[in-house]
């Protein structure tokens, strides 16, 4: 609503109507089988179409990467994802990271290869995904401004529901941890 | 009077499309350009390739295809300036080897899918063509490649996956390298070829 996109506000309600009240507040994703598109958007993208710039980035052990702009987003939508709160009993920091990445840099399943492969071959992995985030979230606010799809909505990319993010930020976890 | 304004009318069409044809036949020739390429990078870096074969046919792409000094300069950002003559030239060096050997072993799980070249557009002096590549799974990635025309040949500046700047993700590397080693182009060089040294 705050970004004047009013199709796309109303979509969002008539989601968050239908799944908090057939989807246990929104723990399964029933709009989508009413055929209403998810749109992967939050407060950091209403904020920067505001014109706030994205401020220096943070790396916060529980809330991964971010910056302020971002940070204030994500504390706004608070209950908007439940994924959230089941990732936060794990590793935080790889699960946004995963997540951020996985929604879009590779597309689907390849991306936690991709993230073994640069972490191996770059210099400064931390710099790498930083740069990465940060492209990856201008794309996708550069986008939102046109009224274009996002480069790769999560929604389409990843199953509709943040449970299914979730299970792909835990399989990179696993991932992890099996590497090593 | 009044029946010159066709005769200037057609003049004028005729101009428009004598300018506008080059151009596209410029766009034409770099959309062929990155088929092309797709379609090399298909039978020299798939999967039944050995790793040291993929190594030392895309350090040859590399070279060919891509505008190496160029974007060796862009990477290294501000330092450029800050840097010898000296380690610019080896940094250069070293740059390239250290691009063959990362890209080489990400581009082994490349595996030959499909690559469509859907259309190109004009950006300041340079040719953008974005191109897709169909994942067996059902997954797309859209790849925007800027080109360059030098001396008639084309030269990739750039490449974008998904969005992000190949270019820009390693001049944030490099700099981060440099800056945690208080702003010493050195200490980055000094890293790579140690990374080097390692991978043979």
């Amino acid at each position: 609503v705050l970004q004047g996109q009013f199709g796309l506000a109303a979509n969002t309600l008539g989601r968050v109507l239908i799944n908090t009240s057939m989807g246990m507040g929104g723990m399964f994703d029933f709009a989508t089988q009413f055929g209403i598109p998810y749109h992967s958007n939050d407060l950091g993208i209403t904020l920067a179409t505001w014109g706030f710039d994205e401020g220096p980035y943070l790396v916060l052990p529980v809330l991964g990467p971010s910056n302020p702009r971002d940070l204030i987003g994500q504390v706004g939508d608070g209950f908007a994802d439940p994924g959230d709160y089941v990732a936060a009993a794990h590793h935080r920091l790889w699960a946004s990271m995963a997540r951020a990445l996985a929604s879009g840099l590779d597309e689907r399943s390849r991306n936690i290869e991709s993230l073994e492969d640069i972490e191996r071959t770059s210099l400064d992995f931390y710099a790498t995904i930083r740069s990465l985030y940060r492209q990856r979230r201008a794309a996708q606010i550069r986008h939102e401004e046109q009224n274009l799809p996002n480069p790769a909505p999560i929604g389409a990319s990843l199953g509709p529901s943040p449970a299914m993010s979730y299970s792909v930020a835990t399989g990179a976890q696993q991932h992890q941890v099996s590497a090593k | 009077m009044r029946r010159f304004f066709p005769a200037i009318g057609a003049l004028l069409l005729l101009t428009g499309l004598l300018t506008a044809a080059p151009k596209e036949a410029a766009a034409q020739d770099a959309r062929a350009f990155v088929a092309n390429l797709g379609t090399q990078a298909i039978q020299v870096l798939g999967p039944s390739v050995s790793p040291a074969q993929r190594v030392a046919r895309f350090r040859q792409l590399f070279q060919d295809d891509f505008d190496v000094p160029g974007i060796g300069q862009f990477v290294l950002g501000r330092y450029w300036r800050t840097a010898s003559p000296e380690e610019q030239q080896e940094f250069l060096r070293l740059f390239q080897e250290y691009i063959v050997q990362a890209y080489a072993a990400r581009l082994g799980e490349y595996g030959g899918e499909p690559f469509r070249v859907l259309g190109s557009r004009a950006a300041g002096d340079e040719t953008v063509v974005t191109s897709q590549i169909d994942r067996p799974n059902g997954g797309r990635v859209v790849v925007d490649w800027y080109l360059i025309n030098r001396g008639g040949a084309f030269k990739i500046t750039d490449v974008y996956v998904g969005g992000v700047s190949m270019k820009v993700t390693q001049r944030d590397e490099f700099a981060s390298v440099i800056q945690r080693n208080g702003g010493r182009v050195d200490a980055l060089l000094a890293q790579l070829r140690q990374r080097l040294a390692a991978a043979r």
